[in-house]
């Protein structure tokens, strides 16, 4: 039950414009990565692996980018990830999300605050201005690593918008000057078209190792967090969220293609000092290799980048202290952390408990421990994330596409995301290549955050409106035998829904439990709706009195946010083998077919679905059942034998272009997996030739007392476009209707998916 | 030009045709979505399709 007194009172200044948040997402992508990974990549792949190693991986970046877009512009709070993670996989899996994101981040911060110590140290000292330090190089780097990160640290105190602010700043100086690279390469190799020979061979080790260097620099395109943690202080979140992720991933590939075809262009083959191919020279410099090139490109080359990787590396710290915080921040005030991640500044409006800890976290890493290895698990971290989130979109839009309101939706769903996961997994696999230690610190850090939410979040943890689906009900003696259940909307229809559906409970020889789902507003909490809402309540009450003299049936009353998710756990709870509902024969929304509840619940019930519209008191004498041979014309005609048994009526079952006499009655009678008993004798089948199968069934429906139908089969993709035969007889249909659609198992659901 | 050269210079071109592609989609779904203010993932993938 939710204590007030445990609510924890948290507000964050909106005040990011969509120009700071890509820029974040800038500063986080164009770190050490790229400046590092240049000539590494050129010296394993050589000059044209350099240039597919960063075009393919934003490709693979960008699908990220989709669902991170997606999900933040439906979900647009601060824990990016971790937010995810809860909606598509609950408490658990979120917390270990969050806990991931906490770590990855913060130990890449570590790994920008040496990088910016290393560049400034050397530097420095290359102009003999540190000789009158009285430590070694070492600790000075330490101590300049320490100041980095505690500048930074106070800069994200003082606030989002000064932390936008100046990380915009220097993402902007350093972007500037990437992009005035490439284009000084272009001009260049337009000018002197001979440098072009520089790429031959393209790939001189095969195409094999181009895994490799796709894994170690794909660190620098893990940037679309960042953007998704400022979802609380974003103006526009649900436009501008998914327009930066975009706009980051496409301006980074661009500049690292057109800086990497710089690097190999820049040097000219048998210039002084240049022996052999150019792309084994720069090669041969590995992390060095792009600041060799580059100072042959351009004068002082250098000191610009010297200049730039400072710059890099001080957005990319930034950036990263601000990831962790927001991170561990969402951890707080969901209290999966103690209570002080979530405590804010009421002057700053910063959670300064969070950055407390993540500063402690940053320095501790920065100062004490070896940072490669650590850093390379905190880029598996970073894939590991990344692959729960590709696949948290999949579940959210399947399970919850209705309910949210989404700024932006992918397109080309599921692929985007698939490929993704795929692609990501390859990556990370190769990334033990380059630090075995990581693929065990990694799970480790995994393992302990299963151990802390065991013994410390699990009872802590905030109940949240999301994770609440029904919890009140009252409960109905357990059925026995075949179960059924008939959900009923409004209680004034449920006499005859329920005097229609007896027959069927008659010869499937179970008991029918009556549900009436009770939506709560947003604003009520669901704990009190027992007592609040007694409308629906009394309505159901009467019915079920009247009802339990003529039908031995059940009730049960059940409390939701959502009707369609409050009958689907129920039907998953009590184990349930037919759901039957009623439908009044039009959708209030364009977007549906039947409506938001019966196409919801259609699409994801895993037991038999009859929807039953006008059946009203009428007798059944002619039945038609339009069948295509699936499992759902069995289900179909399953349906219309226990109605014509009961009406000693007949059932034609109508094939429309079946040419070939594909269906065949005795076939479709023979007793199916659910049991059921198809009454041949009962059958005729007739067999027309039409133009359109939807209307010849229309025209022919005139003719019968009632129709039965299988819902559609078509994917669940397609059926968003609304164009079901399905569909449109149910709407162009005048006469008593019912709908049903068979279970058909796991394999039917991916056939319907895919 | 060998085999390789050929083969790495249309994936890099593809690869960054299907980037600007997505961009020039995404920006298209988005002004969409605000445009008529639609709200579920149905109600948007309804239109995007035309229908």
């Amino acid at each position: 039950m939710e204590n007030k007194s445990l609510q924890i009172e948290s507000e964050l200044s909106r005040d990011l414009s969509l120009f700071h948040i890509t820029m974040m997402g800038l500063g986080m992508m164009i770190g050490a990565g790229v400046f590092l990974g240049i000539g590494n990549a050129i010296f394993h792949a050589g000059p044209g692996g350099v240039l597919l190693t960063f075009s393919l991986n934003g490709v693979i970046a960008i699908c990220t980018a989709m669902s991170y877009a997606e999900l933040s512009s439906a979900i647009p709070r601060a824990g990016g990830a971790y937010n995810f993670a809860r909606l598509a996989f609950g408490r658990r899996t979120s917390f270990t999300a969050g806990w991931m994101e906490w770590f990855a981040s913060s130990v890449a911060g570590s790994l920008y605050a040496v990088t910016f110590s290393i560049y400034t140290v050397r530097y420095f000292q290359g102009l003999k201005l540190l000789d009158w330090v009285p430590f070694s190089i070492y600790t000075t780097e330490k101590i300049v690593a320490f100041l980095a990160a505690l500048l930074f640290l106070y800069i994200n105190y003082r606030g989002a918008s000064e932390t936008g602010k100046i990380g915009a700043f220097f993402t902007l100086g350093q972007t500037i000057f990437l992009i005035a690279i490439g284009l000084i390469g272009i001009v260049i190799a337009f000018l002197d078209p001979s440098r072009l020979q520089n790429f031959s061979p393209f790939m001189p080790h095969g195409w094999d190792k181009l895994l490799v260097t796709m894994g170690f620099t794909y660190v620098a395109f893990e940037g679309y967090e960042v953007i998704a943690q400022a979802g609380d202080e974003t103006v526009d979140p649900k436009r501008n969220l998914p327009k930066a992720m975009i706009y980051s991933v496409v301006i980074v590939t661009l500049t690292y293609v057109a800086v990497s075809f710089a690097s190999v262009v820049a040097v000219k083959a048998g210039s002084p000092g240049v022996e052999g191919p150019v792309w084994e020279w720069i090669g041969q410099f590995k992390e060095r290799g792009f600041g060799e090139a580059v100072a042959r490109l351009m004068p002082a080359g250098n000191f610009f980048l010297t200049l730039a990787v400072i710059f890099a590396s001080i957005s990319a710290l930034n950036a990263t202290i601000y990831s962790a915080t927001r991170a561990s921040y969402a951890l707080g005030r969901d209290r999966l952390l103690p209570k002080i991640f979530s405590k804010i500044s009421k002057r700053q409006k910063t959670p300064y408990g969070a950055l407390f800890f993540t500063g402690i976290l940053v320095i501790g890493v920065a100062v004490f421990l070896p940072t490669m290895d650590v850093a390379s698990s905190a880029s598996i971290m970073f894939l590991f994330l990344f692959f729960l989130v590709n696949v948290s979109v999949i579940r959210i839009r399947i399970n919850m596409g209705d309910e949210l309101s989404y700024g932006f939706l992918m397109p080309f769903f599921p692929w985007l995301p698939l490929l993704a996961i795929i692609c990501q997994a390859v990556l990370a696999v190769c990334l033990v290549h380059m630090s075995l230690i990581a693929w065990i610190i990694a799970p480790l850090w995994i393992i302990l955050s299963l151990f802390i939410f065991k013994f410390y979040s699990q009872k802590r943890a905030l109940p949240t409106r999301e994770e609440v689906q029904v919890i009140e009900e009252e409960r109905a003696p357990e059925a026995e035998g075949y179960r059924i259940m008939v959900a009923v909307a409004n209680p004034n229809n449920a006499i005859p829904m329920v005097r229609s559906t007896y027959y069927i409970s008659e010869a499937k020889k179970g008991q029918v439990n009556l549900l009436h789902m009770v939506p709560v507003p947003e604003q009520v909490p669901l704990t009190d709706a027992k007592e609040l809402i007694l409308e629906g309540k009394e309505a159901i009450i009467e019915v079920m009195l009247h009802l339990i003299i003529k039908f031995p049936i059940t009730t049960t009353i059940r409390y939701c946010r959502n009707i369609a998710r409050g009958i689907l756990s129920a039907v998953k709870e009590k184990k349930i083998q037919m759901l039957i509902m009623g439908w009044e024969g039009k959708s209030r929304r364009h977007s549906f077919s039947l409506g938001s509840t019966l196409d919801y619940v259609l699409e994801r019930a895993h037991c038999n679905v009859v929807i039953l519209k006008d059946l009203g008191d009428k007798t059944f004498k002619n039945i038609l059942v339009p069948v295509a041979g699936g499992p759902n014309s069995c289900f179909a005609l399953e349906i219309a034998s226990i109605l014509a048994e009961k009406h000693d009526g007949k059932i034609t079952a109508l094939s429309v272009n079946d040419e070939k006499r594909k269906i065949d009655i005795n076939k479709l009678s023979m007793p199916h997996r659910n049991g059921g008993c198809i009454l041949s004798d009962r059958i005729s089948i007739k067999r027309i030739t039409a133009l359109s199968i939807s209307d010849a069934i229309l025209k022919e429906s005139k003719c019968y007392d009632l129709v039965i139908l299988g819902a559609t089969q078509d994917p669940l993709i397609r059926q968003l476009t609304r164009d079901s035969i399905t569909y449109k007889v149910c709407v162009g249909c005048r006469r008593p209707m019912i709908i049903v659609k068979a279970s058909a198992g796991f394999k039917s659901w991916i056939r319907r998916l895919l | 030009m060998s085999f390789d050269a050929v083969c790495g210079i249309i994936l890099i071109f593809l690869s960054l045709g299907l980037l600007i592609f997505l961009v020039f989609r995404s920006k298209r779904i988005i002004r969409l979505i605000h445009q008529k203010d639609l709200h579920s993932a149905r109600e948007i993938q309804t239109k995007i399709n035309g229908k």
